[in-house]
């Protein structure tokens, strides 16, 4: 019953706004966006992007990209962006590249746009294309990018791979962390989530809690859309005991089922035995030490 | 019911409190962490009370704010634009969770867009935006309302949106209310 109040009063309020010039794009990037809005979980959220991109994309091929008029080129930016930031796959990130590099010859490009096509670039782990974008003179006034080592040699993993940041965060190298036997919490967290700070704090004032989480405990990042890793660098100086590592790819932590933060996942033998998510309040802390119980530390 | 107590009546319904920052610690005694807390939890209940006193806090408050009010800064925003920002808002019991943040830095002047969220309650998200056409004064204006706390947590998050149960999850365009992001819906 909600929903369809919900429902009724968005499509009253989108009428009773002033008629809008209709724009070849304008009803298919409304979809792609109602499904940003109302489909939270990635799995579901990705393939129903892609298909209306896909929609959308087939239109633009059949006009032409320059033959779109200004409105129709933000929207296809806006669309190519969204699908770029779900999928963190390098060929939807150089679509959106493509749709940037349109916005530009236009003069549409905002500093905000370039912000985020460095930061799609980073998060999706294109580091050489984030430097090279970076170092283009229009884009003079971004953060510095972080230069990028692997020491896997790039090398397929059976475990999976973290970024060491260097201390001012502008310096990252891949390494493998393997999940050996026993018991490991693989906590899911990020510097700029308060949830994650308050598990932090809370975690911290328990001795015994504290002591488990330090000896089980792997804080990883998602991937974020950062310019550089300065915040995480600033995180290991306050809370070394929580000291938080980003993923190189977070389909290569094949256990991990969401990346919304905080996300505690209890591994015993490499096996997902038990979850927390969230942390609403300091009661979490109960629901930490069960689920050490459950795998027997 | 007089305003007062239909406020104090969604306190009790939503699960709202004020800290209770008048036990001040003895001045004299404090130190930098405790005047920092006594800081923060002065400026949450600041922030609390403009969700409460705020006029619009679901999709029904605004399609009557709108219905009665159709001269209101929204109006500051292009047709299109104003689309999009309506098309994006999420509300939960306390009030509006996130919004999209593109055409208001982009668009709108720091004082057009304090003019809207003020009526969401969320005046203070401001201080996270980055406007096109803002000027010296005006950045000065948004720093001052950065991160009070220590750790210079802002409580509101560009790029992410509010999950529950108390949970970031990243996202296009958006800015999440830490405030309003501790339970319900998002």
């Amino acid at each position: 019953m909600f929903f369809v109040r919900s429902s009724a009063i968005a499509v009253f309020l989108l009428f009773s706004v002033p008629s809008l010039g209709a724009t070849l794009l304008a009803d298919d990037v409304k979809a792609i966006n109602k499904i940003d809005r109302d489909v939270i979980d990635p799995k579901e959220k990705v393939p129903q992007l892609r298909r209306q991109y896909e929609r959308i994309s087939n239109l633009v091929a059949h006009v032409g990209l320059e033959k779109l008029d200004d409105d129709d080129v933000s929207d296809f930016y806006e669309a190519s962006f969204k699908l770029a930031f779900y999928t963190l796959e390098p060929a939807d990130v150089r679509k959106m590249r493509g749709a940037f590099q349109e916005l530009e010859a236009r003069r549409l490009a905002t500093a905000r746009n370039r912000e985020d096509m460095l930061t799609t670039y980073v998060a999706a782990r294109m580091f050489e294309e984030a430097l090279a974008f970076r170092k283009l003179p229009e884009n003079d006034a971004l953060s510095q990018t972080p230069e990028f080592e692997d020491e896997t040699d790039g090398a397929r993993h059976s475990s999976p791979t973290l970024l060491r940041v260097s201390k001012e965060g502008l310096f990252v190298t891949r390494h493998a962390h393997p999940i050996g036997d026993g018991v490991q919490v693989i906590v899911v967290s990020s510097p700029s989530c308060h949830f994650s700070r308050e598990a932090v704090e809370a975690i911290s004032k328990d001795r015994e809690l504290s002591a488990k989480m330090a000896r089980a405990s792997t804080w990883i990042v998602p991937q974020e859309n950062v310019e550089n890793f300065s915040s995480i660098a600033k995180w290991a100086e306050k809370y070394p005991n929580a000291h938080m590592e980003p993923v190189f790819r977070q389909s290569e932590w094949t256990f991990v089922p969401n990346w919304q933060t905080p996300g505690f996942y209890f591994l015993k033998d490499g096996k997902l035995v038990d979850s927390v998510v969230g942390w609403p309040n300091d009661q979490q802390i109960k629901k930490l030490s069960a689920a050490f119980h459950q795998v027997g530390m | 019911m007089n305003s007062l107590s239909r406020n104090l009546a969604f306190m009790c319904l939503a699960g709202l409190s004020f800290s209770v920052y008048a036990q001040k610690p003895n001045s004299d005694t404090l130190t930098m962490d405790q005047a920092m807390r006594v800081v923060a939890e002065k400026q949450g209940d600041q922030e609390l009370a403009h969700i409460v006193l705020a006029p619009i806090r679901s999709l029904a408050d605004l399609r009557l704010y709108m219905q009665n009010n159709p001269v209101n800064p929204l109006n500051a925003l292009a047709p299109r634009s104003l689309e999009k920002f309506i098309d994006s808002l999420t509300f939960n019991a306390r009030g509006l969770t996130s919004y999209r943040t593109a055409e208001i830095e982009a668009e709108l002047t720091p004082r057009q867009a304090y003019a809207i969220l003020s009526l969401f309650g969320v005046q203070d998200s401001i201080g996270q935006l980055r406007f096109s056409g803002a000027t010296a004064d005006e950045v000065q204006a948004l720093q001052a309302l950065g991160p009070t706390t220590m750790d210079g947590d802002p409580g509101d998050y560009p790029g992410y949106r509010c999950v529950p149960p108390a949970t970031c999850l990243r996202a296009v365009d958006s800015i999440c209310i830490g405030r309003n992001c501790t339970g319900g819906n998002p």
